[in-house]
């Protein structure tokens, strides 16, 4: 299982922190950056939508 | 798509025959150095289109890539010093490149805290507009940085005139990586603009013909 997650150079040097540090890192900015505009989105929605209630009651 | 490039870029592309598998630091590097980029041409464009036609969907759309465009920037370079303290034995150097790429996130950081510095929407859209249309000169200095001085930071593997210096195994991953990035980013921004507009005019009148029709379908 360890050998498939192993990133070495050319001779031997363990690279995976690196490696998998580069993964980890990319996908917690792409989840963020989806979790947020998908949270502004609903907020701003919900926003207009009991504006214009307010104020067609 | 971010998902095949991954899987081909970790585990199908051979490793490089002098960095070994850390050379597939590139297929995160090389899509967010370029997204950074790229979202900041975006933020300029509609900056200058927001400015000349008075276009609440352009500053909106510009006011949009700010933050997604610092995040890659930010991202590019964490993944820019992964790479280079098993390459160089340094995590930074005031290189060219990565100094001109520093800059990019200041550029963004104060992008942001300008617009939100000004309590008049129109006075903070024009400011800071203002501010992106004059940063675009940081652009060309990143992007021919590596051409320009002496640098550590490699030469661009990707060029649209030259032949991609990258062997093709090790190159689709990245294309799909790349087209991958840019289409989340695509719809993120979209989005963002959406939230950004639906905040903006709330009150007018034709936002609010919209969902009153939408409520009368329901």
């Amino acid at each position: 299982m360890s050998e498939i997650f192993s990133m070495s150079g050319v001779n031997g040097q363990p690279y995976e922190v690196y490696v998998w540090g580069s993964v980890l890192v990319s996908v917690l900015v792409i989840f963020l950056n989806w979790l947020t505009a998908r949270q502004r989105f609903k907020s701003r929605l919900l926003e207009v939508k009991s504006y214009i209630q307010k104020n067609q009651g | 798509m971010i998902s095949i490039g991954m899987y081909g870029g970790l585990f199908l592309a051979p490793p490089d025959y002098q960095m070994g598998d850390a050379y597939r630091i590139i297929y995160f590097h090389v899509p967010s150095a370029y997204l950074s980029m790229m979202a900041y041409v975006a933020m300029a464009m509609g900056s200058v289109v927001g400015l000349v036609w008075r276009s609440n969907v352009a500053f909106s759309f510009a006011n949009s890539c700010a933050p997604v465009g610092a995040s890659f920037t930010f991202l590019a370079l964490i993944t820019g010093m992964l790479w280079g303290k098993p390459m160089w034995g340094s995590a930074w150097v005031w290189d060219a490149r990565l100094t001109s790429e520093l800059i990019l996130l200041f550029l963004y950081l104060a992008y942001i805290l300008l617009y939100l510095s000004i309590p008049d929407r129109s006075k903070a859209d024009r400011s800071a507009s203002l501010f992106a249309i004059v940063g675009l000169v940081n652009i060309p200095i990143i992007h021919y940085s590596v051409v320009w001085w002496n640098t550590l930071h490699q030469a661009s593997t990707l060029s649209r005139l030259a032949k991609p210096s990258i062997a093709s195994e090790m190159l689709w991953p990245l294309m799909i990586m790349i087209l991958g990035f840019s289409l989340f980013f695509f719809g993120i921004i979209m989005r963002r603009t959406a939230a950004e507009i639906m905040n903006r005019e709330k009150k007018t009148r034709w936002i609010g013909s919209i969902f009153s029709e939408e409520n009368d379908n329901v």
